[in-house]
C-alpha cells in the first residue's frame, strides 16, 4: 500500500510514539509573532525552562503594529508592550528577530516563503492558525496556541494525533480572470467550513499543478477555512525554482541535494485517502461571500441565497448571518455598497495580488466616499511593488499605500471597521466582528476588490479591463 | 494545569453553529498580555456599544451568570488560533463545552489548560441544548472519574480518551513529560543533521 504526500513527511519527522498513541513530532520551523508568544515566553521562565533550538526559531512583528506610513512599535500604543515583550524575549533567548527596521519584516507567513525559511517537507508551526499557508511550497505547516508555542520552544516537538487525510482534486483549467482566491472561495464552499475537521488536506489535479508558487500559497492558506490545520501541494519544479538563492534556502551543492529528496515528495499512485472531492475547476466564476463563515459564498453573477431554500441546519446560520450583513434574499450581489476596501494580508498581500489590483485601478479612480487600503505583506513586497510604481498606481488612484502587517485582516490595531460599515476585502475571514465590531467583510480577490474600490459596490472584475501600461502583462 | 474531576453547576445554551474564536474573545479585548480575559467572553454578544451587557445573552441571565459548562451547535470554536477564547472561558469559569464538534486548534487549546471539550451526539446535544435553557433543569454534574455527564433527567456517557481524561484529572504538564524525553530529541536532530542538513541551522 502506497503512502500519502502527508504520511510520508509526517514518518519522517516522528521521533516516537507515546504511550497513549500519540506521535512525538519534530518541528524543523518554528514562527513567532507579537501577539501568542509573549505569554508562552513568560510561561516558559515561570516554569524555569530554556528555548531549546533558538537557531530554529524565527520572530516577526505583524499582527498588533500600526501600518501608517512612518511608523513604530509604539504608533498603535496598545500594541507597544506586546513589540516591546517579543524583543526582549528575542534578545535574551537568541532568536532571530525581523524587526520593523529589517527589510525582511512583514506578515509572517509572508515572509517565511520569501527568505526560503519554508522549504518542501519540513514540519513548520506558527501561533497564528493560517501557518497552513506554507503547504504552498510542500511544508507541513499548521497553526497552534500559545501553551504549544511554550512546548516548541522548550523541546522542538508536538505530541499530535496523525490526522485522517483529504485530498481535494481540482480538474479542468480556471477560466480567464478567474483567480486562485476565487478557487479557494469555491472549494471552502463546496467542503464546508467544518467539513475538513480532523483532516490534513493535500489538493491535486490539473489546477494546482498549473498555479504559480503565490497562487498555492494562496489556496492553502484558507485551508483552515475547512476546519483543517493542514493543507499542501507536493513540491515540483515550480517551487523549486522558486526557492533558489533565497536566504536561508540552502544553496549549491547542499540545494541539489535537497531538490533530490524533494522530488520524491508527492502521494504514491495507489496512496489510500480517507476521503477524496472532486471539482471542475473550469466551472468557477469570480467568487465572494455573502455571510458570516468563508463557506457563505456566491459567484458574482449570482444572488443572495433564501435560507428557505437550505438544510434545516445551514438556515439558521444563514439567516443569522443575513440580518448581521443586513442583505435581503434574492439581492444581486454585484452592486451591494461598500465604504472600505482591503488589499493585503497573507492571504492576498503578495506581489502578484498588488499587481492585479493595481492593473484594475491604473487610469480609474476609486469611488467617492470609499477608503482603500493597500497594505503589502512584506517589506520585500512593498519594495519590488515600489520599483514597479504600483504604489504611485494605487495613491493616483486615490487609495493609501501603507506599510507590511496583518493590518485589517485581524483588526488588532486602529485598521479596523466602525459597526454597520461595508468591507470588500482579500482577507480571509468574513467573521461577525473580525475586521471590527459590528463590521461587515466580504471576501473576494485583488482584482475584485480594486473593483468594487472603483465602483463603490461589490461588482464584475470582468467589467473593468485593464487600461493602463500593465494591460500588456496581462495585469497578472 | 488546574485539574478537573468533578464539576458541578449551571449549563449555558449557545444554539448556534461555527462559533468562532473572534466571537468567544473579540479581538479588541485581547490586547493585554494575561491570561485573566473573563470580562471580555463573548463580548461583542455580552455587551452592548456602549458597554453596557445585553440583557438576553445567556450569560447575563440570572440562572447562568456562574455557568460551569456551555453547549453548542457544530464547530465550536473554529477560525483564529487564538488560546485566549480558552482562557476567557477558563477565567469566567467554564471548565467544559460539550459540542457536535470543535475546531482543531481549539480543542487542543482545550485540553492543554484543563478545559474538557467533549463532542456528543446531534441528538445528545439537541436534548442538552432544550434543557439548558430551562432554569430548572440547566444544573448539571460531570464526573470525569466515571466518564459521565449527568443532568435532571439522564446519565450520558462520555467518550474521552484515556489519556486526555488522565491529563484533565492529574492537571499534569505535558511539557514536562517531552522533556523527560530529551535524550530521543537529541538522538533524532543528531541523525537528521546528517541526513538532511539542509533542516539545520548552525546553533
Ligand atoms: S494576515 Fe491575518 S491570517 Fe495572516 S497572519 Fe496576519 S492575522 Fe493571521
Amino acid at each position: 500500500m502506497g503512502r500519502t504526500l502527508i504520511d510520508k513527511i509526517w514518518d519522517m519527522h516522528r521521533i516516537s510514539t507515546l504511550p497513549d498513541g500519540r506521535d512525538l513530532v519534530h518541528i524543523d520551523r518554528h514562527l513567532i509573532h507579537e501577539v501568542t508568544s509573549p505569554i508562552a515566553f513568560a510561561k516558559l521562565r515561570e516554569a524555569g525552562r530554556t528555548v531549546r533550538n533558538p537557531e530554529l526559531t524565527f520572530a516577526t512583528i505583524d499582527h498588533i503594529v500600526s501600518t501608517r506610513p512612518g511608523r513604530t512599535g509604539e504608533t498603535y500604543a496598545r500594541g507597544a508592550a506586546f513589540v516591546q515583550a517579543l524583543r526582549r524575549e528575542t534578545a535574551a533567548a537568541g532568536i532571530k528577530l525581523f524587526d520593523l527596521d529589517s527589510d525582511a519584516q512583514g506578515i509572517v507567513h509572508v515572509i517565511s516563503p520569501e527568505l526560503g525559511l519554508a522549504l518542501p517537507g519540513l514540519t513548520m508551526v506558527c501561533g497564528d492558525s493560517h501557518t497552513c499557508t506554507l503547504g504552498g511550497l510542500g511544508a507541513l505547516a499548521f497553526g497552534i496556541g500559545s501553551s504549544e508555542i511554550e512546548q516548541v520552544l522548550a523541546t522542538q516537538c508536538l505530541a499530535l494525533h496523525r490526522p485522517r487525510t483529504l485530498r481535494i482534486h481540482v480538474d479542468g483549467m480556471l477560466p480567464h480572470a478567474v483567480t486562485a482566491k476565487d478557487l479557494i472561495l469555491a472549494i471552502v464552499a463546496q467542503v464546508g467550513a467544518r467539513g475538513g475537521v480532523g483532516h490534513a488536506v493535500e489538493y491535486a489535479g490539473s489546477a494546482i499543478r498549473t498555479l504559480s508558487v503565490e497562487e498555492r500559497l494562496t489556496i492553502c492558506n484558507m485551508t483552515i477555512e475547512l476546519g483543517s490545520r493542514i493543507g499542501l501541494i507536493a513540491p515540483d519544479e515550480t517551487v523549486f525554482s522558486f526557492l533558489r538563492g533565497r536566504d536561508y534556502a540552502p544553496s549549491g551543492a547542499a540545494f541539489d541535494r535537497a531538490i533530490s529528496e524533494w522530488r520524491g515528495l508527492c502521494s504514491d499512485e495507489d496512496a489510500d485517502f480517507d476521503r477524496e472531492v472532486r471539482l471542475r475547476g473550469d466551472e468557477i466564476a469570480p467568487t465572494v461571500t455573502w455571510g458570516t463563515s468563508p463557506d457563505q459564498t456566491a459567484p458574482i453573477d449570482g444572488v443572495v441565497p433564501d435560507p428557505g431554500t437550505m438544510t434545516t441546519s445551514d438556515q439558521s446560520a444563514a439567516t443569522a448571518a443575513l440580518r448581521y450583513m443586513d442583505l435581503q434574499p434574492g439581492m444581486p450581489l454585484d452592486g451591494v455598497p461598500v465604504t472600505r476596501v482591503f488589499i493585503g494580508s497573507c492571504t492576498n498581500g503578495r506581489l502578484s495580488d498588488l499587481r492585479a489590483a493595481a492593473a484594475l485601478l491604473e487610469g480609474r479612480h476609486v469611488h467617492k466616499g470609499v477608503r482603500t487600503l493597500v497594505v503589502p505583506g512584506s517589506m520585500r513586497v512593498k519594495r519590488l511593488a515600489e520599483t514597479e510604481g504600483l504604489d504611485r498606481i494605487f495613491t493616483t488612484a486615490g487609495a493609501e499605500w501603507r506599510e507590511p502587517g496583518c493590518s485589517m485582516c485581524c483588526a488588532l490595531q486602529d485598521d479596523s471597521l466602525s459597526p454597520g460599515e461595508r468591507c470588500a476585502s482579500t482577507s480571509n475571514r468574513n467573521f461577525e466582528g473580525r475586521q471590527g465590531a459590528g463590521g461587515r467583510t466580504h471576501l473576494m480577490s485583488p482584482a475584485m476588490a480594486a473593483a468594487a474600490a472603483v465602483a463603490g459596490a461589490i461588482t464584475d472584475a470582468r467589467a473593468y479591463p485593464p487600461k493602463g501600461r500593465l494591460a500588456e502583462c496581462g495585469g497578472t | 494545569m488546574k485539574p478537573l474531576r468533578h464539576l458541578e453547576g449551571p449549563l449555558a445554551a449557545l444554539p448556534r453553529e461555527n462559533v468562532d474564536t473572534d466571537a468567544i474573545i473579540p479581538a479588541d479585548r485581547t490586547r493585554e498580555i494575561t491570561t485573566r480575559l473573563g470580562p471580555g467572553l463573548f463580548g461583542n454578544w455580552r455587551y452592548d456599544r456602549t458597554g453596557k451587557e445585553v440583557a438576553d445573552f445567556v450569560l447575563n441571565k440570572p440562572s447562568w451568570r456562574d455557568a460551569v459548562a456551555l453547549v453548542a451547535g457544530a464547530n465550536f470554536g473554529c477560525g483564529s488560533s487564538r488560546e485566549h477564547a480558552v482562557w476567557a472561558l477558563a477565567d469566567f469559569g467554564i471548565r467544559a463545552i460539550f459540542a457536535p464538534s470543535f475546531g482543531d486548534i481549539f480543542k487542543a487549546n482545550c485540553a492543554r489548560n484543563g478545559l474538557l471539550a467533549a463532542e456528543l451526539d446531534k441528538t445528545v446535544i439537541a436534548r442538552l441544548l432544550n434543557m439548558a435553557q430551562e432554569p430548572t433543569q440547566c444544573r448539571i454534574v460531570l464526573d470525569l472519574e466515571d466518564g459521565k455527564l449527568s443532568t435532571i433527567t439522564e446519565d450520558i456517557p462520555l467518550e474521552i480518551s484515556p489519556s486526555l481524561r488522565d491529563a484533565l484529572m492529574s492537571g499534569r504538564d505535558e511539557i514536562a513529560d517531552v522533556l523527560d524525553r530529551s535524550a530521543d530529541i537529541d538522538a533524532f536532530q543528531q541523525r537528521e543533521r546528517l541526513i538532511r542538513p539542509w533542516v539545520y541551522f548552525e546553533q
